[in-house]
C-alpha cells in the first residue's frame, strides 16, 4: 500500500495523538494500577488495541476509518482464556484485568485519530482556502508555461502579469460540459480547438500544503484550471498572462 | 538483567544492523562495472532466448551492431538476428552484474522504463531494418480530452521528432516536459471525488519517409519474433504505432 504524505496540519495532529495515546496509556493507566505490566509489554497491548476491523467511508475527499470490532481486544483475551484455563497454576489469573485497559484505550483512539482527522481538515480549509489562487500559487518565482496540445497555437508567456493578479483571482464554476464541446473536433467540424493546451510549470503551492497542483492555462491566458489529487478549481483573471504580440 | 547481558546483546544487535546496512549498500550502491564485451552481451542474449523459450527456436542473435549507454546503469545493444531480422537488447546494471532487461527481436520502436516510478528511467529504443524508408520517427504523449460534472480533462497531444540520418537504430530519454503530464499514481487512495478518473497516458510512435509521407515499416515486423521483458518490470503504459487518424489535427 502506498501513502500519501501528510500535510503539515495533519502531521502536527498525528502526532499530538500519539502523544496523547502514549500519555494516557502510561502515565494514566499505569500510573494508577497498583501492579503494573512492564513498560514493553504495555507498549505492545496499546499497539495490539489498535487493531480493529473498519469501514471506510469518504467524505469531501477524506478518506474515514470507522473502527467497529475490537479485533485488538478479542484476540489477547482469547489468548489469555485458553492459556489461563490450562495454566497448571493460576499465577496469571489477574493478568487479564491489568492488561485490559490498554487493549482498550488503544481500540478507542482509533476514534481520537479520526476525530483529530476531521479536525485537521476543517482547519485545512481554514489555512489553505482554495478560493484563492494564493493557496495553488504562492510562489510563482520560477514559473514558465509548456505547450500540451501540438496543434495550438505558441504562446509568450507574461510572469508578471501573473504575479501581479495572483491575489485578484476569482473562483469560478468548472464547466467540464462547455469546454469539452468547444474543443473536441467531434463538435467542431473535425478541427481542434483545445481550451486548455498549455500548463503553468515551476510553481510552488503554499508552505506546509502538501499540494502539488497541475495547471492547465486557457487559450485567452485569463484562465487557470487547477488540478488536486482530489478536485478540480478554475481561476479567472482580468488580464491576459501572454504576453501581446 | 545484568549489564554484561545487555552490553553483549546490544553489542551483537549494532554488529547485525552494520551488516545489513552494508551489505545493502554493497549490492545496491556499487557502481556499475564497464559494459562487458560483445562477445558476453551475445551469449546473454541467446541464453536469453533459449532460458524464455517453451520450444527449441532456431532464431539467434548473431551479431551485435553497436552497444551504448542510455545513462550509468542501462546499456542499449541493436543487434542482428541469424533470421536477418534487427532486433535490440537492454541491459541493466542490478547486483553487481549486468542482467537483460529486455529485449526483441523485432526492433520497430518499443518504450523501456526500468524504474517505473522514475521517467528519468524511461527510453525509447528502435532498429530498423536498413531498407525501411525512414526518415523521420515522431512519437507522442496522449491523453484523452474528458469531462464530467466537476471536471474537465483537456486533451494532450505532444510529439517528439526524431530524424534518422546514418544509422537505423538509436534511442531517445523520455522527452522531460512529458514528465509534468504523468499523474499515474498520484492518488494511491482512489479517493478523489471525480467521478471520472484523470484519463490515462498513451504512447505512440509514427514513421514517416523521405517524402514526408505516413507509412508503415513492414519489413523491420516479424511474426515470430522472440520478445522479453523482466518480470519485474511493470508495463505502466499503452505503447503503440499510431496512424495519421489517430492524432487531432
Amino acid at each position: 500500500m502506498q501513502w500519501e504524505l501528510p500535510n503539515i496540519i495533519q502531521l502536527i495532529f498525528i502526532i499530538i495523538s500519539w502523544f496523547l495515546f502514549f500519555f494516557i496509556g502510561f502515565f494514566v493507566i499505569r500510573k494508577k494500577q497498583k501492579e503494573r505490566p512492564r513498560i514493553w509489554v504495555a507498549f505492545i497491548l496499546l499497539l495490539i488495541g489498535l487493531f480493529s476491523f473498519s469501514v471506510n467511508l469518504l467524505w469531501d475527499g477524506l478518506l474515514l476509518q470507522i473502527s467497529i470490532l475490537p479485533l485488538g481486544v478479542w484476540l489477547v483475551f482469547l489468548i489469555y482464556y485458553f492459556q489461563d484455563q490450562h495454566a497448571a497454576f493460576y499465577k496469571h489469573q489477574n493478568r487479564w484485568y491489568r492488561h485490559r485497559p490498554y487493549l482498550w484505550l488503544g481500540f478507542f483512539t482509533n476514534y481520537l485519530f479520526l476525530i483529530m482527522m476531521v479536525l485537521a481538515h476543517l482547519l485545512f480549509s481554514l489555512v489553505y482556502p482554495s478560493k484563492q489562487l494564493i493557496t495553488f500559487i504562492s510562489d510563482s518565482g520560477g514559473a514558465s508555461t509548456l505547450r500540451i496540445h501540438n496543434t495550438a497555437e505558441t504562446k509568450v508567456f507574461d510572469k508578471q502579469a501573473l504575479q501581479t493578479q495572483l491575489h485578484q483571482a476569482q473562483l469560478q464554476q468548472v464547466d467540464g460540459g462547455e469546454w469539452f464541446s468547444s474543443s473536441d473536433p467531434t463538435f467542431n467540424h473535425g478541427e481542434v480547438n483545445e481550451k486548455f493546451a498549455y500548463i503553468l510549470i515551476g510553481t510552488k503551492a503554499k508552505w506546509g500544503s502538501n499540494l502539488e497542483p497541475l495547471i492547465f492555462v486557457e487559450d485567452n491566458g485569463k484562465g487557470l484550471l487547477i488540478q488536486t489529487e482530489q478536485q478540480q478549481y478554475y481561476f479567472t483573471l482580468d488580464q491576459s498572462i501572454w504576453e501581446e504580440e | 538483567m545484568t549489564k554484561k547481558r545487555f552490553a553483549w546483546r546490544t553489542g551483537i544487535l549494532v554488529v547485525l544492523a552494520f551488516g545489513i546496512i552494508s551489505s545493502y549498500y554493497f549490492f545496491s550502491l556499487t557502481p556499475p562495472g564497464p559494459i562487458p564485451s560483445t562477445n558476453k552481451l551475445l551469449k546473454t542474449l541467446n541464453q536469453t532466448i533459449k532460458d524464455n523459450s517453451y520450444e527449441e527456436r532456431d532464431i539467434k542473435v548473431s551479431s551485435i551492431q553497436d552497444t551504448k549507454k542510455l545513462d550509468d546503469n542501462t546499456i542499449f545493444t541493436p543487434f542482428k538476428t541469424s533470421s536477418g531480422s534487427y532486433g535490440y537488447g537492454v541491459f541493466t546494471w542490478e547486483r553487481l552484474h549486468w542482467k537483460v532487461h529486455s529485449m526483441d527481436t523485432e526492433g520497430t520502436p518499443a518504450f523501456v522504463s526500468v524504474d517505473s516510478d522514475d521517467p528519468t528511467t524511461y527510453f525509447f529504443v528502435w532498429n530498423f531494418d536498413p531498407e525501411e524508408p525512414v526518415s523521420t520517427l515522431y512519437f507522442y504523449f496522449l491523453q484523452d480530452r474528458n469531462y464530467n460534472m466537476e471536471a474537465y480533462f483537456p486533451g494532450v497531444q505532444m510529439e517528439q521528432q526524431v530524424t534518422i540520418n546514418s544509422t537505423d537504430y538509436g534511442s531517445l530519454e523520455f522527452p522531460t516536459e512529458w514528465r509534468y503530464l504523468l499523474t499515474e499514481g498520484k492518488d494511491p487512495n482512489n479517493k478523489s471525488v471525480f467521478s471520472t478518473s484523470p484519463s490515462f497516458t498513451q504512447l505512440g510512435w509514427l514513421a514517416e519517409n523521405s517524402k514526408g509521407e505516413v507509412f508503415s515499416p513492414k519489413k523491420t515486423v516479424r511474426y515470430d519474433n522472440f520478445s522479453y521483458m523482466d518480470k519485474r518490470t511493470n508495463d505502466n503504459f499503452y505503447f503503440n504505432q499510431l496512424y495519421e487518424n489517430d492524432l487531432e489535427k
